[in-house]
């Protein structure tokens, strides 16, 4: 699939999860630690009141069938473009900057089942590696972009 | 024999040119920090090209990504991740010459809250993201090698809480970023928390009896698992055995060889590099009626920096203290 089509699946997984009532985080200030959503990467595996990208009347996206199962999605997440790497596999931004997404991320990865191997943070980005329930090794990038943090989830790379 | 001087002429010349630019890892510099669990997140860029990236071992990665636990493009200094207010150690014997500490411990901007100290090799060090109000020292004050001179935070352009420690140096009239990894200006290799020290053995592992009213000598060794030489001298940063549960208690089983109230002694030998084993003897002396007793010693640096207690294996030693018959009541 493609940057755009990937952007696509991105978008409509957005809208799926936070176009439907649930508050924005655009006001939120840059130090507040939201709570996670949790992205469902089919419906058999369900078990949250988030909305899922079926449930929305899509065939399950790219993005659920490539992030791990359980990955939480930060509140306020607008998609972004992918780049042209295939290890990219979803991308979007937050309107925090600093810690918040590291934070939350420290916090909120292990209580979905991914267990941490490796924090990384800069002065430029914090890079987060992972394992999923299926020993996988994944890794998520929190840089400043604008006023906003970019999130990238990517597989693991030296 | 002049085919073999020719060789070692050139053997010399080959291990000169293999170490130009580098540092002899002397008693130089340490990591900033005392936790030993502490390790880098990325490393200074020796490459000055946007997204060319070198790191101290001369690995080069031709991108702008991030290669953790390596080098990120531009880097100037080393970043240690750790918990928000985690103690920061000078690096090296030096003053301080300037501060900033009136950002939010976790406020983020161009600027944050940091602590630059001058050493007398003419390099300054930086420690950057500190917490607000987190500088333990003043502009102007002499600080030791290894002193408590600030807590972290995550103060400025921060992703994620760590400590940003920079080395300076003056290259051709500028300041400018050095790589103390790859100059070798840590005293070991890799480098090591300033002072840590880990049990080896004792004189008496079991409990000392002692007569009322006599001494005992007692004798411990450690291994110097530090990155600082350990002295036995207060000018160049003694090393001291001294009571604890609580610290600098008064000792009741202090003896005429103590220092003071509290110091049971200092190290033994006036020198004990990183590696080596330094041995602490004191005497212990009963005045306390017979029953069981138990003391607890820890290691002091430079009067201001006690070692981690459970690495020395929470040294203390039990005491039974018997009845002198020629002095007690029977």
């Amino acid at each position: 699939m493609s940057w755009i089509g990937r952007g696509v699946a991105l978008l409509l997984l957005a809208l799926a999860t936070f176009g439907c009532g649930l508050p924005s985080e655009a006001g939120r200030s840059s130090g507040a630690a939201p709570s996670p959503i949790t992205t469902r990467p089919s419906s058999s595996t369900a078990a949250t009141d988030a909305v899922s990208p079926s449930e929305a009347g899509h065939t399950p996206s790219h993005l659920a069938s490539t992030l791990p199962a359980g990955f939480p999605v930060m509140p306020g997440a607008d998609p972004s473009r992918l780049p042209d790497d295939a290890s990219v596999v979803a991308r979007w931004t937050v309107p925090v900057v600093g810690s918040a997404a590291y934070d939350f991320y420290v916090k909120a990865l292990p209580e979905a089942g991914l267990t941490i191997v490796g924090t990384y943070p800069s002065e430029r980005a914090a890079l987060i590696r992972f394992r999923d329930p299926g020993g996988r090794i994944w890794q998520l990038l929190a840089e400043l972009v604008g006023d906003r943090t970019q999130v990238t989830v990517q597989t693991d790379r030296p | 024999m002049i085919a073999r001087a020719f060789i070692g002429l050139s053997f010399a010349l080959a291990v000169w040119l293999g170490s130009a630019g580098r540092a002899l890892a002397t008693d130089d510099y340490t990591l900033p920090f005392y936790d030993p669990s502490i390790s880098l997140s990325y490393g200074v860029d020796r490459d000055p090209r946007s997204c060319y990236q070198r790191d101290w071992a001369n690995a080069l990665w031709a991108d702008c990504n991030p290669h953790y636990g390596r080098v990120y493009d531009g880097h100037t200094g080393m970043d240690y991740p750790m918990p928000l207010l985690s103690p920061i150690a000078s690096a090296r014997h030096g003053t301080v010459i300037d501060l900033f500490e009136g950002f939010g411990t976790q406020q983020f901007g161009i600027n944050g809250n940091y602590v630059l100290v001058s050493h007398a090799d003419g390099r300054r060090t930086l420690y950057y993201h500190l917490a607000q109000n987190g500088a333990r020292v003043a502009v102007g004050q002499t600080v030791s090698a290894g002193q408590w001179i600030a807590d972290s935070g995550c103060s400025g352009q921060c992703y994620g809480a760590h400590l940003h420690f920079e080395m300076r140096a003056v290259v051709s009239g500028r300041w400018t970023s050095a790589d103390p990894i790859f100059e070798q200006r840590f005293t070991t290799n890799p480098g090591r928390v300033p002072f840590l020290a880990s049990y080896l053995r004792e004189s008496n592992s079991g409990t000392e009896v002692i007569k009322r009213y006599t001494t005992v000598t007692h004798w411990v060794e450690f291994v110097n698992a530090g990155g600082r030489t350990w002295r036995n001298s207060i000018n160049v940063g003694r090393v001291l055995l001294g009571t604890w549960n609580p610290p600098t208690r008064d000792s009741a089983f202090g003896a005429s060889d103590w220092p003071s109230s509290w110091v049971a002694t200092n190290v033994d030998q006036a020198s004990v590099p990183p590696g080596s084993v330094g041995r602490f003897t004191f005497g212990l002396h009963a005045e306390s009626p017979p029953g069981a007793y138990d003391e607890s010693f820890n290691v002091l640096s430079n009067s201001l920096r006690w070692f981690d207690w459970s690495r020395l294996g929470s040294f203390h030693v039990p005491i039974t203290v018997i009845t002198n018959t020629r002095f007690d009541d029977p």
